[in-house]
C-alpha cells in the first residue's frame, strides 16, 4: 500500500493539478447542473432524466481519468496516458455535450440572461469555433501536436503544460462533438451530410495517426515498443467506439432540414416521393 | 395536406431498409473488426493465406511484414466499415430528414440493421471464409464449425431483424408519456 501511495504522488506530480482540485472542480459543476435541473423540472417542459445521467457519467469519466492508478493499464505508461487522453478528449466530452447544459441554461435564466447567451451564441468567436472546420483543425491539430512534435516529451516533465494539453484536448473534444452532434444551439450549424463529412476526415486522421504511432513513424512518443504499440491499439479502436458514438449521437438529436408549418405533421417522409405515388 | 395523408403509409416503412442494411453491414464490420480482430485478435484479414485457394502470399502476422500487410488490409476494411456507417446514416437523413420522431428508436430501422449485419456475416463467411480462405473466424482443427457457427448467427441475425423491422412503424413520433411532457428531441 504504501509504495502505491508513493507512486500515487508521484504521478500527481507527473501530472500537473492535483486530483483533488480537479474532483472539487467537477463536483461544482455537477452541483450547479443538478441545482438547475431540478428548477427545470419543476417548469412546464420538465428535463428528461437521460441528461442528468449523461452530464453525472461526463463528470465520473472526468474525475476517473485525472485519478492516478485507477486506470486498466500500468500507471505512468504510454497506454495509461492514451486511456487518460481517449476518457478526456472523446468519451466524457460527449456524455457532456449530451447533456445539453446550454439548454439548461437557457432554460431557467431570466429574459435577459437568456439574451446575453443567445449573444454570445451569435458573436464572432463563437461563430469561428462552432465551424466544423475549425473543430477539425483543434482536435486533430492537438493530435498532431501531441504525437508528431517534442510537445510529448516535454509535457512529461512540465506539469504545468501536461495540464494544458489535458485542457485543450477536453475542450477541443466538446467543441467537435458540440459541432457535430450536439442537441444544443449552434450558430450556423451545417448540414447534416456536412457533418458527416467532417466526421469521416476525423475518423481518417484519428486512425492515421494511430497506425503511425503503432509503426513508430513520424511519432515523437517516447515509450517502450510494446506499451506503445498498445496505446496505440488503443487510440485506434477506442477512438472507432467513441466516433461510433458521436455518429449515433448525430441520429438522435439531427433537427428535421426545414421546420414545417405549426400544423404539420410530426413525421413526413419525403414529400415528392409521396406525391410522385 | 389532410389528417389522414399524415399517417404515414405502410409501403414508407421501406424507405428505412436500404439504409438501415447499410447502416448494419457497417455496425457488422466493426464487430468483427473490434471484437474479433482486436479484442480476442483471432484473425486478421489475412491470417490464413496460407491454406487459402487463390494463392494470396501467407503473411502471417508474428512477422513485421506480415503484420504489416495485415495492417493495410485491416485499414482497408476499416475504410470500408466507416464508409458504410456514415454512408448509411447520410441516406437515412436524406430520406426522413423531415422527421421529428425518435428514429432512433423506430423497430423497423433497427429490424433492418440486424438484417444488415447478418448479411455482413453470411458475404464475409461465404466469401472470404469458405470461397477464397484468406482468414477463418478462428483457424485451428475446429475452424469449420466456426466458420458454420459464424454463418449461422448471419442467418439468425436476417431472420431475427426481419420479424423485427415487421413488427414497428417508421417512427415513434406520437409517443408522449401520461403526464403529457414534451418528450420530442430539442
Amino acid at each position: 500500500m504504501d509504495a502505491m501511495f508513493a507512486h500515487d504522488d508521484h504521478q500527481a506530480g507527473q501530472d500537473g493539478v492535483a486530483p483533488v482540485w480537479v474532483w472539487a472542480l467537477l463536483a461544482a459543476a455537477a452541483a450547479a447542473y443538478a441545482t438547475a435541473a431540478a428548477a427545470a423540472r419543476r417548469g412546464p417542459r420538465g428535463w428528461r432524466r437521460r441528461r442528468i445521467g449523461a452530464f453525472l457519467g461526463g463528470v465520473l469519466l472526468l474525475g476517473w481519468a485525472v485519478t492516478p492508478g485507477t486506470g486498466p493499464y500500468p500507471a505512468g505508461g504510454f497506454s495509461a496516458h492514451m486511456f487518460q487522453h481517449l476518457l478526456i478528449g472523446m468519451v466524457a466530452p460527449l456524455a457532456l455535450v449530451l447533456s445539453a447544459p446550454v439548454t439548461l441554461l437557457l432554460r431557467v435564466l431570466p429574459p435577459a440572461g437568456r439574451r446575453k447567451v443567445a449573444a454570445a451564441l451569435h458573436s464572432l468567436p463563437a461563430t469561428v469555433l462552432a465551424n466544423p472546420l475549425a473543430a477539425l483543425f483543434l482536435s486533430v491539430g492537438g493530435l498532431v501536436a501531441v504525437y508528431c512534435t517534442p510537445l510529448y516529451e516535454a509535457a512529461a516533465t512540465r506539469p504545468w503544460l501536461h495540464t494544458l494539453v489535458h485542457v485543450h484536448f477536453f475542450l477541443a473534444g466538446y467543441l467537435f462533438a458540440w459541432v457535430i452532434a450536439g442537441p444544443d444551439p449552434a450558430p450556423r450549424r451545417p448540414s447534416v451530410p456536412a457533418r458527416l463529412v467532417v466526421l469521416g476526415v476525423a475518423v481518417f486522421a484519428h486512425a492515421t495517426i494511430s497506425q503511425l504511432l503503432y509503426a513508430g513513424a513520424f511519432t515523437t512518443a517516447d515509450a517502450p515498443v510494446a506499451d506503445r504499440r498498445a496505446g496505440a491499439e488503443l487510440m485506434y479502436y477506442g477512438g472507432d467506439i467513441a466516433e461510433l458514438l458521436i455518429a449515433f449521437a448525430l441520429l438522435a438529436t439531427w433537427r428535421p432540414r426545414r421546420p414545417g408549418p405549426p400544423t404539420a405533421p410530426a413525421v413526413t417522409p419525403r414529400r415528392s416521393r409521396v406525391t410522385q405515388r | 395536406m389532410t389528417a389522414e395523408e399524415s399517417r404515414v403509409p405502410v409501403s414508407d416503412r421501406r424507405l428505412l431498409t436500404l439504409p438501415g442494411i447499410i447502416l448494419g453491414v457497417g455496425l457488422g464490420g466493426f464487430l468483427d473488426g473490434i471484437l474479433l480482430h482486436q479484442l480476442l485478435q483471432w484473425h486478421h484479414m489475412l491470417t490464413s493465406t496460407d491454406t487459402d485457394r487463390i494463392g494470396v502470399r501467407y503473411y502471417p502476422a508474428s512477422t513485421v511484414h506480415g503484420l504489416q500487410m495485415n495492417t493495410v488490409w485491416d485499414g482497408l476494411f476499416h475504410t470500408f466499415t466507416w464508409l458504410a456507417v456514415l454512408g448509411g446514416l447520410g441516406l437515412l437523413y436524406s430520406r426522413v430528414s423531415h422527421a421529428r420522431g425518435r428514429l432512433w428508436r423506430s423497430r423497423v430501422l433497427w429490424g433492418w440493421i440486424l438484417v444488415g449485419w447478418g448479411l455482413f456475416n453470411l458475404v464475409e463467411g461465404v466469401i472470404d471464409h469458405h470461397l477464397l480462405g484468406i482468414h477463418h473466424v478462428r483457424a485451428g482443427p475446429a475452424q469449420l464449425e466456426w466458420d458454420l457457427a459464424f454463418l449461422t448467427l448471419g442467418a439468425v441475425l436476417v431472420v431475427a431483424g426481419w420479424l423485427l423491422q415487421r413488427s414497428g412503424t417508421l417512427v415513434e413520433w406520437n409517443d408522449v408519456p401520461a403526464d403529457g411532457r414534451d418528450v420530442r428531441p430539442r
